[in-house]
């Protein structure tokens, strides 16, 4: 929609004055030569003298020209974002959604109109039915699929949380991110879910069993299979939570797994998470001879205290996912942070608003360098056309 | 006054003295028979006494009414160099006067402007020829030609009259011509003087815009074609005049601002002796 930034600037519109002065003076300049008569100059100008003349207020409307078009553009007219290409809009299923919520989803993005619908695997291949492989991959790498090339896309990602992590990476310039998260929050949450360590374990098992069946219920209950995750150190909580699972699962027609998960987590989180960087936090007071792996700040985070450092890293080598760290430097007892990052997740990157706004200063910055080459001609221009009017 | 004195004496200092002889009532000389002289001019009695064929000679009666004319409207302000066609045309005018007085005539000047015209008999004496100078020196030249100012020289007997007329011979509405027509007389002889500019014969001008001193009109003029388009414009003024004066039983004569003062007092010479 066309408006103003800054509509203060358009008084600048004034200084259209200063070209007019200028050529009203430089004509007053010219004072007629007084000589006893006119007769024989004859009513025909010469081509050249028109030529001249046309000139001179051309030259006056360039001059006038580049000042409206200056003083439009310093009060920032909003048309400009607008010029950008429209993007192509596609939208992208994650393939590890529940497969009854992907046949629900996919008729109703249709309806809404979206005609390019595909699935998050490699290839990118369109969502005509429902997806056969539903193994996950880094966002990035599949982004790099000659189909995202050159043309802004906006894409609509229809995710399971999953991806949603690569909302940060290093996007190419052309594409424009949009989130959905199909899911509840808290459904989804329960596979992540540490409850707080302050309150008593009968409470805690009193919350999860109140909180459990509202949000297990049949129809918000978007998932079929459930894994459910939780802590060596707490699975006597979480063996009363899976039985109340376990309950409300049968009685609904869900399948609950339950998987424990040992201290080794950080290879666990790389094996689901494998684009996150890993930030390992050594402390060097540290005594006890333990490590914490979480996810924060879109990374795994692992705090390891020095004595249990070599332990630590020497299970990590000998875990399955030790490629994804670029370099291991823990065995220097003074170095405390270490982290590894996947390819092309290495720089924050602008929104596609400021992306859109760079583009069109782009423009704008091509438009006043070929008006500057256009003025600097016109004046060479006129400067050898009175050369020579002036040698005649 | 020194100016016009040694311009005129000194031009007439050949002229002058070298009196034409021609057929006359007043004798001036004899002169050796030469084959071809009318023998009804031999002094027989001159003959009878020295036996050698004589031819009287007699010395021209030479008087004639000089009309000095000169322009006075605001295109005489043209300039060309240091000085206006005005400047020049008074200082032709003085020595024309000074030349006329010289040689006997009665002379008249007249000046020719928008409003009050003056007209002085000029006469013949230093000390008169000098109040008659610093007359003409106080003439400032503008506006246009009235063509009543014409008027008083027409007026006069049927004696031999030699106008000189100093102009541009600009017109706005034909007073030139209307005064040359009415003027037609075999008592009359015109002699033109167009005073132009070097600047106005080759279109040297510094400027593409320019001022009509008499009308003030101001037009824009320039480019490859200027030049050429003047010149011709001039050619076919020049040569209108040069027709009409034919018409009139007169002379037009183009003179330059910078040709010598004596070149143009010699036909001025030549001129009034071929009317007398």
């Amino acid at each position: 929609m066309p408006g103003l930034g800054q509509p203060l600037m358009l008084w600048s519109l004034l200084g259209l004055l200063v070209p007019v002065l200028i050529h009203l003076w430089n004509r007053k300049k010219k004072k007629p030569l007084p000589i006893g008569s006119t007769q024989f100059l004859g009513h025909r100008e010469s081509s050249k003298f028109k030529n001249i003349q046309l000139k001179d207020k051309s030259l006056l409307l360039l001059r006038m020209l580049c000042l409206v078009l200056l003083a439009f553009l310093l009060s920032d007219p909003f048309y400009l974002k607008n010029t950008v290409e429209e993007p192509r809009e596609i939208v992208f299923v994650d393939p590890s959604l529940p497969i009854n919520l992907i046949a629900d989803l996919l008729p109703i993005y249709r309806e809404q109109g979206y005609e390019e619908i595909r699935y998050l695997s490699p290839g990118l291949p369109m969502a005509a039915e429902l997806p056969d492989n539903r193994t996950l991959y880094p966002l990035a790498d599949l982004l790099r699929d000659p189909l995202l090339e050159g043309k802004p896309f906006k894409l609509k990602i229809i995710h399971s949380g999953y991806f949603e992590a690569f909302s940060d990476m290093n996007w190419p310039e052309n594409l424009y991110p949009e989130w959905v998260f199909p899911l509840d929050r808290d459904e989804h949450s329960l596979t992540w879910t540490k409850t707080g360590q302050n309150t008593t374990e009968s409470k805690r098992t009193g919350n999860i069993l109140r909180h459990v069946p509202t949000s297990l219920a049949a129809d918000t209950l978007l998932s079929e299979h459930w894994v459910l995750y939780f802590h060596d150190d707490e699975k006597d909580l979480y063996k009363i939570f899976a039985l109340a699972l376990e309950s409300i699962a049968e009685a609904e027609g869900i399948k609950i797994e339950i998987k424990p998960i040992d201290t080794l987590s950080v290879n666990f989180l790389l094996e689901r998470q494998p684009h996150l960087p890993v930030y390992i936090d050594i402390d060097p007071d540290g005594e006890e001879e333990h490590w914490d792996v979480e996810i924060q700040n879109n990374r795994i985070e692992v705090r390891v205290a020095i004595n249990a450092a070599d332990a630590f890293l020497s299970a990590l080598r000998h875990g399955s996912v030790v490629e994804h760290f670029g370099r291991i430097l823990s065995k220097e007892r003074e170095l405390d942070l270490q982290y590894a990052l996947p390819a092309k997740m290495d720089l924050p990157q602008p929104s596609s608003e400021e992306l859109i706004l760079k583009q069109s200063l782009n423009k704008a910055s091509l438009f006043f360098e070929f008006l500057a080459l256009l003025v600097v001609m016109l004046i060479l221009e006129r400067y050898l056309a009175y050369k020579k009017f002036a040698q005649r | 006054m020194i100016f016009t004195r040694l311009l005129v004496e000194n031009f007439i200092h050949g002229a002058h003295q070298a009196v034409r002889m021609q057929p006359g009532q007043v004798f001036s000389q004899y002169r050796n028979y030469q084959p071809g002289d009318d023998l009804r001019r031999l002094d027989w009695k001159k003959y009878a006494r020295t036996g050698k064929y004589y031819v009287i000679e007699s010395e021209i009666d030479s008087h004639v009414e000089m009309q000095i004319v000169v322009d006075a409207s605001a295109s005489m302000m043209h300039q060309d160099g240091q000085f206006t066609k005005w400047q020049i045309g008074l200082l032709l005018t003085a020595a024309s006067a000074w030349l006329g007085l010289t040689q006997g005539d009665q002379v008249e000047v007249f000046v020719l402007r928008e409003d009050t015209c003056t007209q002085w008999k000029v006469q013949n004496g230093k000390n008169r020829f000098l109040e008659f100078l610093e007359a003409l020196i106080q003439e400032k030249a503008g506006g246009k030609l009235n063509p009543l100012c014409f008027q008083p020289l027409l007026h006069g007997h049927r004696s031999k009259k030699m106008g000189i007329y100093i102009s541009d011979f600009y017109e706005q509405n034909g007073e030139w011509s209307n005064y040359f027509k009415a003027a037609q007389s075999p008592f009359r002889e015109h002699l033109a003087l167009q005073l132009l500019g070097e600047n106005e014969l080759n279109f040297q001008f510094d400027s593409d815009t320019f001022l009509d001193l008499e009308t003030g009109e101001e037009m824009e003029f320039g480019g490859k074609e200027a030049a050429q388009l003047w010149k011709e414009k001039l050619k076919r003024h020049q040569n209108y005049w040069q027709k009409a004066m034919e018409e009139y039983q007169g002379i037009f004569l183009s003179v330059p601002m910078q040709q010598a003062l004596e070149e143009t007092l010699r036909v001025i010479v030549t001129t009034k002796n071929k009317i007398s």
